[in-house]
């Protein structure tokens, strides 16, 4: 299957007072139609900045990107703003993590909606505000009819999200990113917009690119998973593959910090030490040896390679094979 | 019936809430806002219908120069024995005008510079710097020096005030707009491929109309004010045409003789400066979420 989307070697650099940091470092990944892949990471490690860079939504008087972000045959790091407003919205949309802000308050939903479809579509103002009913319903909205006339602070989050889901999709696009659309949710809620995505996604056979820090979340909904620490992609592989034998310590440390319900809740949960460091000391080695359980010395001589383990399943850790090996023996236990 | 009456309660409450209705409930409410917009309102209606009635503010009366308020004469008449109170109507029109225009044209222009500052860096380093030379003057000073190179007319009034203001109104407008830009709506109608123009004034203009509605409502009082002060110093309004400002002028030098030429006028000045203010306060607590609101 052709990819829809591949990131080649991403590099996203920003000019700060303190000099230029680089958030993202050469991520390589892929997303095929229908496909569900995530990003995970802790805060601060590029995640963030991979889905803004796609779609080239930073400040452009600070930012430089390198690399190539390749969707349908084009490299979008090639194309200009204009270029990039056909593309917003229309073939690649985004969601956000915050659904209480991501409305503009003044304006009602209908009114929002309507706006998003004549963005990009030239069809008449009646139309676009039908199917933006459409829309509502289609994302479980009750009441969609009355909802268009509300402003969206008489809307719960749970609903607001939805009409950004619904906002996203108006353009029926071909890719979706989704840049931790749960996290402001509480529980139930998310595993409804959850499930409401993973519904839209087959419906409109759309690939998505979900961030998130949430592995249950991941285990949920993603096909594959890209691990990034520090603006680096540590680890890649199937979602299977990544539960049952995580090869990165990273990828461990993350695992093992998940709270279990059948865990005995008198024992401490395991943590990774430390914090992600900052980007403008980034590690000469291994961005993560500081706060490994596994380092060795030659850890922090250079820089560490992507080695590719199995097909599709890729670390960058040089103890990687060894402990890959270890978790895949004691299966289940590691867990 | 039980249905109905449910439906029709729902609808009400959802009346209720509407937006209008909960502000106007908080205007009503807010005694200082409501006492500024009635006096003001006064004001207004004086300078509207108030001419028709007083007589001519030209006319002169060598016979009745200087005659104390009688029932002929509410105001007196100064002078050349005009009728203060004809003037002072008269003069009301003026202030209202010039007033009322100012504070247009500086809302415009504050907020096309203010917006457009807020989204270009190099447009705001020079819009910014322009507007800090402007604000380094005094005012008053400022206003003189433009009325002084572009002649004493009514209009060039207007425009040098919008001159000294639009700095004020341009500055409001840019910091409102730096903070409604981070708000994540304007990232995800970027991510729609939403154009810099929908961005800035169809999605961020309704956001910052609060701030700059309260600000206009003080440059209103501001250039009456200052209007009043450059025709007191005779670089306003020019005579014969009255003005709160030349009248007070008028009035100065006999004010041991005639208190009334200084008295009316100055009257009119402070309790139209007073209801724009209060207005404008109450407009702040009531449209300014992030100011506290009292009680």
């Amino acid at each position: 299957m052709t990819n829809l989307l591949e990131v080649v070697d991403l590099r996203t650099s920003f000019d700060t007072e303190r000099g230029t940091v680089t958030a993202v470092d050469g991520a390589s990944f892929t997303v095929a139609p229908g496909e569900v892949v995530g990003i995970v990471g802790e805060s601060g490690c590029g995640k963030s900045v991979t889905a803004e860079s796609i779609l080239q939504l930073l400040d452009p008087a600070s930012t430089t990107y390198s690399g190539q972000v390749r969707f349908g045959g084009e490299d979008l790091l090639t194309f200009g703003e204009t270029a990039m407003r056909r593309i917003r919205g229309n073939r690649i949309s985004m969601i956000f993590q915050d659904p209480m802000s991501a409305l503009n308050p003044v304006f009602t939903i209908g009114d929002q909606l309507t706006e998003a479809i004549l963005a990009h579509r030239r069809i008449g103002k009646q139309r676009a505000r039908s199917e933006a009913t459409e829309l509502l319903e289609k994302t479980g909205i009750p009441e969609p009819q009355r909802r268009m006339r509300q402003y969206p602070h008489q809307l719960s989050g749970g609903q607001r999200q939805r009409v950004m889901i619904a906002m996203a999709l108006s353009c029926d696009p071909e890719l979706l990113i989704a840049d931790e659309p749960t996290t402001a949710l509480d529980v139930t809620t998310q595993s409804q917009i959850l499930k409401l995505l993973i519904e839209l996604k087959d419906e409109f056979d759309a690939g998505i690119l979900f961030i998130t820090h949430d592995l249950g979340v991941v285990a949920e909904i993603c096909d594959r998973v890209v691990v990034m620490y520090l603006g680096e992609v540590v680890e890649s592989a199937n979602v299977h593959t990544l539960f049952d034998s995580p090869a990165h310590p990273y990828t461990r440390g993350l695992l093992a910090s998940t709270p279990d319900i059948a865990s005995d809740p008198s024992i401490d949960l395991p943590i990774i030490p430390g914090t992600v460091p900052t980007l403008h000391n980034v590690p000469v080695g291994c961005r993560f040896a500081d706060r490994c359980s596994f380092v060795l010395p030659e850890c922090r001589d250079r820089p560490i390679d992507l080695e590719v383990l199995s097909d599709g399943h890729s670390s960058r850790c040089i103890r990687s094979v060894k402990l890959f090996e270890d978790s895949a023996m004691s299966d289940g236990v590691a867990r | 019936m039980t249905d109905t009456m449910t439906v029709g309660s729902l609808n009400r409450i959802n009346k209720t809430y509407s937006r209008r209705s909960m502000f106007l409930r908080r205007f009503g409410a807010h005694k200082l806002a409501v006492t500024g917009g009635i006096v003001l309102a006064v004001v207004v209606l004086v300078a509207l219908i108030g001419p028709l009635l007083a007589g001519d503010p030209l006319a002169l009366n060598p016979s009745q120069r200087l005659a104390s308020p009688s029932f002929e004469h509410p105001f007196g008449t100064d002078n050349y024995g005009r009728d203060t109170f004809a003037r002072a109507v008269a003069g009301a029109r003026v202030s209202l005008l010039v007033g009322a225009v100012t504070a247009i044209i500086t809302s415009v222009l504050g907020a096309i510079v203010g917006l457009f500052a807020s989204y270009n860096r190099i447009a705001d380093a020079i819009l910014m710097r322009i507007s800090d030379g402007l604000m380094a003057f005094p005012a008053i000073l400022l206003a003189i020096a433009i009325m002084a190179a572009m002649g004493q007319r009514i209009s060039n009034v207007i425009i040098a005030l919008s001159i000294v203001f639009t700095p004020y109104v341009a500055r409001i407008v840019r910091s409102a707009a730096l903070v409604a830009k981070e708000q994540t709506y304007v990232e995800a109608l970027r991510s729609q491929g939403a154009s810099l123009f929908r961005i800035l004034w169809i999605n961020i203009f309704p956001n910052i109309l609060s701030p700059l509605i309260i600000q206009a409502t003080f440059v209103f009082a501001d250039s009456i004010i200052t209007e009043a002060a450059l025709s007191f110093l005779g670089a306003g309004v020019p005579p014969p045409a009255p003005s709160w400002g030349n009248m007070l002028l008028d009035g100065k030098t006999l004010i041991y003789n005639a208190w009334w030429m200084t008295v009316f006028p100055g009257a009119f000045i402070m309790s139209t400066i007073l209801a724009v203010n209060l207005l404008g306060d109450g407009l702040r607590d009531l449209l300014d979420p992030t100011f506290n609101r009292r009680k």
